[in-house]
């Protein structure tokens, strides 16, 4: 039996032992990806707190197929839309304004940005354009995908992901 | 740059970020993991001491020893020695009027002729008595062997000797059970199902440590359920009133979350920390005997109880290795008051199970270390044990 055989055996157990050595492990991580979705400390920590609360309770959906922190991300990246959803902040109206033409081709000097600093790019970003960015770029969800989930239309998903790069180019420039 | 490069340069640069966790996200986390500890409400002790009362009683009663048939009684047997116990050559029958003539006058003043030679006939032999005194069976009354009595006292010469013999029995049976008497006995009290972690996560502003010890110590995510075990002693010094008294060790433990810095003020920060408090007690209590009888007795109690913290233990989850603190500090006393209701059934002449739920309030609890009787200081009480007469 593997060591993370071993440990999800634990947690199934209900081992605080275990949950505390999941949490050492993922929560840096999954505070990052809470903070992408969320865009302040606060709500972030709101869904890390509920996220793992998941993960140690629904431990027994998880088959052992695939990567455990993969199965732990999904359901950290549900409970955010779970919150932005409930907090109305995905604005689910239309918005198929074509953006398209708007990104620059000029290149933009990412590879100087650290991640810290990125990330609070991300996190300026109005809700409705982070979340779309987030799951198409960092979760790679298709525009389908993204439709299905956030209750819009795959020409306002392409559009506010659009609009979402557009922003973060700019920031990036401005920070340069 | 394209769409595509920017996204892939924004996946790497994002691919393993990570962020500092504020210590009340694992506060949180921990109090929505609460352990599943047993937690036993006011009705479920009520109902197991009322089921348990029950089922032994029934036992009892189904099982009613053969003592009830004839039980030695000291004051007959001293009535029978200042019989007439001559030998008799057991070959040479006796006549029947020589037996009646060595009873005492007050065996057949009142009785018929045809009860007095009944009652000479149902005789109970003296030597059966004195020399066999637990084959209790052979002390009922024989009709078949005149022959083989040595000497003899009577029974029952009349109904109103029976009802007399019966009620001496009745009194010396009470008489029997005042003075000292010791039980040994375990105790539950209920904890409780609220939950003191939901809402309020962390303190408001952390504490920085100046000494060794536990900090920012949350509301508890659970309580263990109180445990009991001890020794006793009563003395009933009036007809239906007794005082008790003895000696009882109390086991606390429950959960929470905290920091906790150790002798190099190292910080063990918003840890998983389970607490174990071990009590001594001397309860007081005056009990008073509302119903009684050869089996059972059913009785009313009130008392007092003064406990003394002997030590209070933590351990402090860390890996790989646990952590211990023991809290050296000095608490006062704690009381309580209580009253209650009490079951007790007689196993035997020298042995009783009872059962004693009460309603228990801890009086001083400002002082005292955290635990379910400062968070809850009125609970349930259900004491249960042995109890043994001298």
């Amino acid at each position: 039996m593997s060591s993370l055989e071993r440990l999800v055996s634990s947690l199934k157990e209900g081992d605080r032992k275990a949950q505390r050595r999941v949490f050492d492990a993922l929560a840096p991580k999954m505070m990052a990806v809470c903070l992408r979705y969320m865009g302040n400390k606060d709500d972030a920590e709101d869904v890390l707190q509920e996220g793992f609360v998941t993960v140690f309770t629904k431990i027994d959906s998880y088959s052992g197929a695939g990567s455990f922190e993969g199965w732990a991300r999904k359901i950290f990246v549900n409970t955010a839309l779970m919150h932005l959803r409930r907090t109305d902040a995905l604005g689910l109206s239309d918005d198929i304004e074509e953006a398209r033409t708007l990104f620059t081709e000029e290149a933009t000097p990412i590879e100087r940005i650290g991640y810290k600093e990125l990330l609070k790019m991300i996190a300026a970003l109005p809700p409705e354009y982070r979340t779309v960015f987030n799951l198409y770029v960092l979760e790679g969800y298709s525009h389908k995908d993204i439709s299905e989930e956030l209750g819009c239309t795959e020409a306002t998903s392409r559009s506010r992901l659009q609009r979402a790069r557009l922003k973060l180019q700019e920031m990036i420039r401005a920070q340069k | 740059m394209k769409e595509k490069e920017f996204d892939i340069s924004v996946r790497n640069i994002l691919e393993d970020a990570e962020m500092p966790v504020s210590p009340k996200v694992w506060r949180g986390v921990s109090a929505s993991m609460a352990p599943r500890k047993v937690v036993v409400p006011f009705w479920a002790y009520a109902m197991a001491g009322v089921a348990a009362a029950a089922a032994v009683a029934v036992g009892v009663f189904i099982h009613r020893p053969a003592e009830t048939l004839a039980p030695v009684n000291p004051a007959i047997v001293a009535e029978a020695s200042s019989v007439d116990t001559t030998p008799v050559d057991a070959t040479v029958a006796v006549p029947i009027e020589k037996q009646i003539e060595r009873l005492p006058a007050s065996a057949v003043a009142k009785a018929e002729p045809r009860k007095s030679i009944d009652a000479v006939q149902e005789v109970v032999p003296v030597s059966a008595v004195v020399e066999e005194p637990a084959s209790r069976k052979q002390d009922v009354v024989r009709r078949d062997a005149p022959a083989q009595v040595k000497a003899s006292f009577p029974v029952a010469a009349s109904i109103e000797e029976d009802n007399a013999a019966l009620n001496q029995l009745a009194f010396s049976r009470k008489k029997a059970r005042r003075g000292l008497s010791f039980d040994a006995m375990g105790d539950l009290q209920n904890n409780t199902r609220r939950s003191f972690a939901r809402g309020t996560l962390a303190p408001a502003t952390k504490q920085t440590a100046s000494a060794p010890g536990i900090y920012n110590a949350t509301p508890e995510v659970a309580f263990g359920l109180p445990v009991a075990l001890g020794v006793g002693v009563s003395y009933q010094f009036a007809d239906r009133l007794s005082i008790g008294t003895g000696l009882r060790y109390t086991w606390l433990s429950r959960t929470f979350v905290g920091d906790y810095y150790d002798q190099d003020l190292f910080l063990y920060d918003s840890r998983d920390i389970d607490n174990y408090q071990h009590w001594l007690g001397i309860p007081l209590n005056l009990y008073y005997d509302l119903i009684s009888s050869h089996y059972w007795h059913f009785r009313a109690f009130t008392g007092v109880g003064a406990e003394i913290l002997l030590s209070n233990n933590y351990r402090i989850h860390h890996t790989p290795q646990d952590v211990y603190y023991k809290d050296t500090a000095k608490y006062p006393l704690l009381f309580s008051v209580g009253a209650g209701v009490g079951l007790e059934l007689k196993m035997s002449s020298t042995v009783g199970v009872f059962f004693d739920p009460s309603l228990r309030y801890y009086v001083n609890t400002a002082k005292a270390p955290r635990s379910i009787r400062t968070v809850q200081p009125f609970c349930v009480d259900v004491e249960a044990g042995l109890r043994f007469y001298l």
